[in-house]
């Protein structure tokens, strides 16, 4: 008899070959230069995520955050549709057939329709599997243990259908040039919501009976729970018919927008012109502006940045990501404070918060957040372009690098805030917060930046070699201890002159030191243009490193 | 026999193939050369069913593609001009997934696939990804890609592009055994010396319309030049190429 290994190794005619392509490739993408990459990076995402679960389904824990136990079920169900949620949107471009499929595709013996069919076949086993493996080890820990796997896995499921049936609908319905524009954005902000939303699972009470809250899904699928583990209300009753609908009606929508799509799709990505924006007869633009500059060098690396930015889908969503995962936090860095949305209403109150905390928790999150995005390439081959000239202007290639990262990551988020300091707090009072704020933004970027040797875009990028419960830990100390103990000592610094006095030298000095630091050897540094690691491709240049650098390492 | 009828395509209304006519029968190699902009990379996607025609119609042994387009495809081998792919993929797992979707039992994929990669010295990088091959090996995947299910008809756009003399020296080989063999081939390409040497006959374009197609012995005794290139310059009216090189050097001084 044949082994089940054989069976696999054999051909067995094209849907099922295809639908084994894409299956098999469904996590390698553009994001990671090295083919699968994303088994170190699933795994570290499961390491952060159980021990969360296993929190969450204790009693002890619920004790302690006040949950009645609808409440944790809600609380695990919310947390579990936003991970889902945000695989989901990571796997955007998976979801359906991309230009790449088309083109690679061409010359073999199979339909269009083939090869929508085979990658409706992938996302649904995807999503299937994942849902399945999201909720296997909260179901064995869980009181109700069928009636909590089958809710969860229905419910992670309806999430990710749901992501695709979106991703169809605007597909189907908007013109492709809108299409192209508005996806990466609503993939970004969709990011930030749920990132938002895997946040306020912690802060989930009670379970809210009653409009808005009956248009949640986790209520929705908790009320399905509750009726497969009978002894159901009759609002659970009719969540549970609004979750099984729901799921229906994603599922559904799903398949109709792969039905109907393949051929507008094939025009919209084959035979529609690619274009950038054209400059104007004046062609001062504000990117112009920004990277203005006497040097050459420094104005071509600055623009070649901005553009890249501007145009790479994936740097842009990432990017998205992290401004939306940065409003998140903060907004739930609110929401713990009350006055702005809970308890204890207090509008002034509430501002004053967030010109006390916000700036500094978002710039530096939009300061981890650009390092991120720059250190993913664009298109590695082209870094031949920057290696020819590698010997000259690199100090310019690098200003621009800070010059970029200073005007996007910190400028904005003070430009926005200080006008509202300014008329909560009055102009000394302002002042002297946003100087000590903007001054400890400035040194958190040195510090980044110091051992950043690399030109953005052009670098091979591997993830996940660092665990992602060690990425989610520093995020964690830095924003809910490093940023509010800054953040009181920097109200005390600014509310009273006489400390300011003392303090704006300190940062300041701090400040200067990191900058000298980072400077030092700057202009003689050799870029590199490879990540570290023995999976790497070898572009050949990794015996050119920079001295310090080397030095550390020894 | 494969026949291509006033074959059209307009982008917006503007025509990037007009009227193109031509066949390739069994043994036959025609070479298809134009200007940057001719086209025919538009020729060859519609040629290959990835682009549908404005007008006209292609016919592979009588039957327009479009019925059955998977059919002609079985019989198809393709080398495009841009090496699109998929970069995480290995060599080896570029051709399992070439002879798979072209429905090769196991048996003789595998036999096959170990003796292109052996033959196009491959065989010690074929567990690497295709993202970190050079261009010569790219083009070597594809050229295996297009060869291993031996189809009946060739559709080659620069396929000479990134490969050292000794394997260009096969390939041009290979070309003229395969038809031998009865294999039709269309060449598209912008090395003339490498089309004068290969192909039976070749089909000049010029914005998108046929400017000659002929054997090139014919087309040398017509227009009195010795060499294809002068056939094309003369055929596709080019600017004085002294007096373009020239305004070049001087944009280099402005």
């Amino acid at each position: 008899m044949r082994s089940l290994a054989d069976w696999w190794d054999d051909t067995h005619g094209k849907p099922f070959e295809l639908t084994r392509h894409f299956l098999a490739r469904m996590l390698d993408g553009e994001w990671s230069s090295t083919p699968g990459q994303w088994q170190s990076v699933v795994i570290g995402g499961f390491a952060a995520v159980m021990p969360t679960y296993v929190a969450l389904m204790t009693n002890g824990s619920r004790r302690q955050v006040g949950q009645s136990p609808s409440a944790q079920v809600l609380s695990l169900l919310t947390l579990m549709f936003a991970v889902t949620g945000l695989v989901a949107l990571i796997q955007w471009q998976n979801l359906f057939p991309g230009r790449r499929d088309y083109l690679a595709l061409a010359g073999f013996p199979v339909r269009v329709s083939q090869v929508f069919l085979a990658r409706f076949g992938a996302v649904v086993v995807f999503s299937a599997s994942l849902a399945v493996a999201m909720n296997l080890l909260p179901a064995l820990i869980a009181p109700r243990k069928v009636a909590q796997f089958l809710a969860g896995t229905l419910g992670c499921w309806f999430v990710l259908l749901s992501v695709a049936a979106l991703q169809g609908l605007m597909l189907n319905l908007l013109p492709a040039k809108i299409f192209a524009r508005l996806s990466p954005i609503v993939q970004g902000l969709l990011m930030g919501a749920l990132v938002l939303a895997g946040l306020l699972s912690w802060t989930i009470r009670e379970l809210p009976a009653g409009a808005p809250g009956e248009w949640a899904p986790p209520v929705w699928f908790a009320g399905l729970r509750a009726r497969l583990a009978g002894g159901a209300s009759p609002f659970d009753a009719a969540m549970a018919v609004r979750a099984l609908e729901a799921w229906a009606g994603a599922a559904i929508l799903t398949a109709v927008c792969y039905l109907v799509s393949f051929r507008r799709y094939r025009r919209l990505l084959v035979e529609a012109p690619v274009q950038v924006a054209v400059p104007g007869r004046w062609r001062w633009s504000f990117s112009g502006l920004l990277g203005w500059s006497r040097r050459p060098r420094f104005g071509a690396a600055f623009q070649f940045m901005v553009k890249t930015l501007a145009r790479s889908r994936a740097h842009r969503v990432i990017w998205l990501a992290y401004i939306g995962g940065a409003v998140g936090v903060m907004l739930n860095s609110s929401l713990i404070d009350g006055h702005l949305f809970g308890r204890s209403r207090d509008l002034f109150k509430g501002l004053r918060f967030i010109v006390l905390f916000w700036p500094l928790g978002i710039s530096i999150t939009m300061l981890c957040g650009f390092r991120h995005v720059l250190s993913i390439p664009a298109e590695l081959a082209a870094n031949w372009i920057f290696r020819l000239n590698e010997s000259h202007g690199r100090e310019a290639w690098m200003k621009a690098v800070e010059r970029l990262v200073i005007l996007y990551a910190i400028a904005p988020v003070y430009l926005a805030v200080t006008p509202l300091a300014i008329y909560l707090l009055g102009l000394p009072l302002a002042l002297r917060m946003t100087t000590l704020q903007l001054l400890t933004s400035l040194t958190f970027f040195e510090f980044l930046f110091y051992s950043w040797q690399q030109f953005p875009f052009t670098c091979a990028y591997i993830p996940g070699k660092r665990p992602l419960v060690a990425i989610i830990g520093m995020y964690f100390a830095l924003l809910a201890l490093v940023v509010p103990i800054l953040s009181v000592i920097i109200r005390a610094g600014s509310d009273f002159g006489g400390l300011f006095v003392i303090y704006g030298p300190i940062f300041a000095g701090v400040w200067f030191w990191a900058r000298l630091r980072r400077l030092e050897g700057w202009g003689e540094s050799v870029l590199v243009y490879e990540d570290p690691g023995d999976s790497m491709p070898q572009l050949g240049i990794r015996e050119l490193a920079w001295p310090r650098h080397a030095k550390e390492m020894s | 026999m494969l026949e291509i009828r006033s074959l059209s395509k307009r982008f917006n209304g503007i025509p990037a193939v007009d009227n193109v006519s031509f066949t390739i029968r069994p043994g036959e190699i025609l070479g298809y050369v134009g200007p940057n902009g001719a086209g025919k990379s538009t020729t060859v996607k519609m040629m290959i069913g990835l682009l549908d025609p404005s007008d006209g119609e292609i016919l592979f042994q009588g039957r327009s593609i479009s019925y059955s387009l998977p059919d002609f495809q079985e019989r198809l081998g393709y080398v495009p001009e841009e090496p699109n792919f998929y970069p995480y993929l290995s060599g080896l797992e570029y051709l399992q997934l070439a002879g798979r979707l072209r429905g090769m039992p196991r048996p003789q994929l595998e036999a096959r696939v170990d003796q292109f990669l052996r033959l196009f010295s491959l065989w010690h990088d074929r567990h690497c990804p295709l993202s970190s091959y050079s261009k010569g090996m790219r083009q070597k995947i594809l050229i295996s890609s297009a060869l291993i299910h031996d189809p009946d008809l060739l559709i080659l756009d620069e396929p000479l592009s990134g490969l050292d003399v000794h394997t260009a020296m096969v390939l041009r080989e290979l070309l003229q055994g395969l038809a031998a063999r009865g294999k039709m081939i269309f060449y598209c390409s912008h090395v003339l010396e490498v089309l004068e040497k290969v192909c039976n006959s070749v089909l000049i374009l010029s914005k998108g319309r046929v400017v000659a197609h002929d054997s090139i012995d014919r087309l040398r005794e017509m227009l009195h030049q010795p060499s294809l290139e002068g056939i094309f310059a003369q055929l596709t009216r080019a600017e004085d190429h002294c007096a373009t090189a020239g305004r070049i050097i001087e944009a280099m001084r402005v």
